[in-house]
């Protein structure tokens, strides 16, 4: 047994060398483009790269599927434990909801699609696959992994990261010109017999939405407002006409001319009200929103982190001394073990 | 070839691609800020260039109400005059607090008009050019740390070597006018 694993991790090691010491270039380069680019006002940023901090205002309420907090985006992940006593994920699955983030001066939408999220303490939790809680069995079952099977003879580890309303974030991504937005109201009429809306997908996509929560929020007997942004210009042509425009009531929202600020001439921030939880407040934030930040299509770093800039600087900085020492340390341990198995075969002939 | 002198020779070539790889990495950070400085001034010219489109129309909307406050139009003309003409980072700096003490003025001015202060127009534009002034004074500020960035990273080892290498040299701070640097004097008149 020993004499088959011992090649296959030098092989392994020979292969994943190089790869390892690109991969701590990759995150010299991240962490270069988080010190060189100063913290941006919302209120005043420039479109492209930009990092912002602020807090995180949820744009639907959304629940976490594990813990079934209340969130406004959600990052899990499940892996299954090795032979080694190491943990190897097997499925990785986010929220994808937009939420807004304001720093005082403004309001910025989030689209974290394709975004490096980084939480602190994430909600972990190691279970014997034999007998797993109901949330993680439920949750197998709704994604349809159908690996689920053959993943409980060992032991699952199920991880949950959140962010929630009132976190203060770290956001280094592209901000773009805030685009047209759809805002419909009470889309529970039009919802199909399994409560999608058709029409409205390709839009929610757009934002990186999934359609399940409309569906659950159509379907709820308290919904009654979701306004999901979307690229209009390209899309809403090939929308079909409402079925009913009076049952609808779906307008299309045009960029107006920017949100008149009340702050201080000084240039010194006044923390702009935030209007409380409860009905009118998406809508009232959607008006004050100065920006859209998302994963930009030439820079493709975004980053969304609850832990502080240095905090993410110094991580940074040790994984990348990490991987520049272990990318060749890896490579020469393999190449070592064939140059010299080789050198014996040789000489034993 | 022994395989040990193999292994060395690989390790060696990591060493050779490493270093390349960071210099490279030092020689793309520098270039990426000194764009982004260019990029940050340029950010800044771009709301410049709203606020001086909007005192025209600021002046139209006066005019019919301030007529004995020539002067004060006098000095905002002026001032907007002077911006068209400057280069350099100074020079800019000077032109536009000239002009931002301008406005100040002049808006201290229109104070004393009820009418004009009853008027939508110059309500909106007033409001506006206040939004624009806070947004200029972020982007100065953005534009100050991204110099101080440069200016650092200039000066530390090893990234110093190769800003030598590209004849880079410090870049000039955004900096507040000395008026603006005053004490303000406020005296509070107490009644007995």
């Amino acid at each position: 047994m020993i004499r088959l694993e011992v090649p296959f991790y030098a092989t392994l090691s020979l292969c994943a060398g190089p790869i390892v010491f690109a991969r701590g270039f990759r995150d010299l380069r991240t962490r270069r483009l988080i010190q060189n680019t100063p913290t941006a006002r919302i209120r005043s940023m420039a479109m492209g790269l930009v990092e912002v901090s602020g807090t995180v205002l949820e744009r639907s309420v959304i629940l976490a599927p594990f813990t079934g907090h209340e969130c406004a985006y959600w990052e899990v992940d499940i892996a299954v434990r090795t032979r080694r006593d190491s943990w190897t994920v097997v499925h990785r699955k986010s929220s994808g909801n937009p939420f807004f983030v304001s720093d005082g001066t403004g309001v910025a939408l989030v689209y974290p699609q394709g975004s490096q999220c980084r939480t602190p303490s994430p909600c972990e939790e190691v279970c014997p696959g034999h007998s797993l809680p109901e949330c993680y069995e439920r949750y197998m079952l709704e994604q349809g992994l159908w690996l689920r099977h053959a993943w409980k003879l060992s032991a699952l580890r199920f991880r949950e990261r959140t962010l929630e309303e009132g976190q203060r974030v770290f956001i280094l991504g592209s901000a773009e010109p805030r685009t047209p937005a759809i805002d419909v109201s009470s889309p529970v009429e039009a919802a199909t017999a399994d409560g999608s809306v058709p029409w409205l997908e390709p839009e929610l996509a757009a934002t990186g939405t999934e359609p399940a929560p409309l569906r659950r929020l159509a379907a709820g007997p308290g919904a009654s407002h979701i306004v999901p942004a979307a690229r209009p210009t390209a899309v809403l042509p090939q929308a079909p006409p409402l079925p009913d425009a009076a049952r609808w009531r779906a307008r299309a929202v045009y960029a107006t001319t920017p949100h008149v600020s009340d702050a201080p001439r000084a240039g010194v921030a006044r923390p702009a009200a935030i209007p409380p939880r409860g009905p009118g407040r998406v809508q009232a934030l959607h008006d004050r929103i100065s920006a859209v930040i998302r994963r930009g299509t030439n820079e493709s770093t975004f980053l969304i982190s609850a832990e502080s800039e240095t905090a993410v600087e110094t991580s940074l900085e040790l994984s990348t001394l990490g991987k520049l020492f272990a990318g060749p340390v890896l490579t020469a341990l393999g190449l070592a073990f064939w140059l010299y198995s080789l050198s014996a075969h040789h000489l034993t002939k | 070839m022994h395989p040990g002198e193999v292994i060395v020779a690989v390790l060696a070539l990591f060493a050779v691609i490493g270093t390349i790889a960071y210099a490279l990495s030092i020689y793309n950070g520098l270039v990426a800020l000194k764009n982004n400085i260019a990029r940050s001034w340029a950010n800044i010219d771009v709301l410049l260039k709203q606020r001086h489109d909007e005192l025209p129309k600021l002046i139209k909307v006066c005019e019919g109400y301030m007529q004995h406050e020539r002067a004060v139009f006098d000095k905002l003309s002026e001032a907007r005059a002077a911006l068209a003409q400057v280069k350099g980072v100074a020079q800019r700096a000077d032109a536009e607090n000239q002009l931002t003490r301008a406005l100040g003025q002049f808006f201290a001015v229109a104070e004393s008009y009820p009418d004009l202060k009853a008027n939508q127009s110059f309500l909106q534009l007033q409001g506006r050019i206040s939004e624009l002034e806070n947004n200029i004074a972020d982007r100065r500020e953005f534009y100050n740390d991204t110099v101080t960035t440069f200016n650092t990273r200039i000066q530390q080892i090893p990234d110093m070597y190769v800003a030598g290498w590209l004849q880079l040299t410090p870049h000039e701070l955004f900096k507040v006018d000395e008026h603006d640097r005053e004490d303000v004097a406020v005296e509070f008149k107490m009644t007995a």
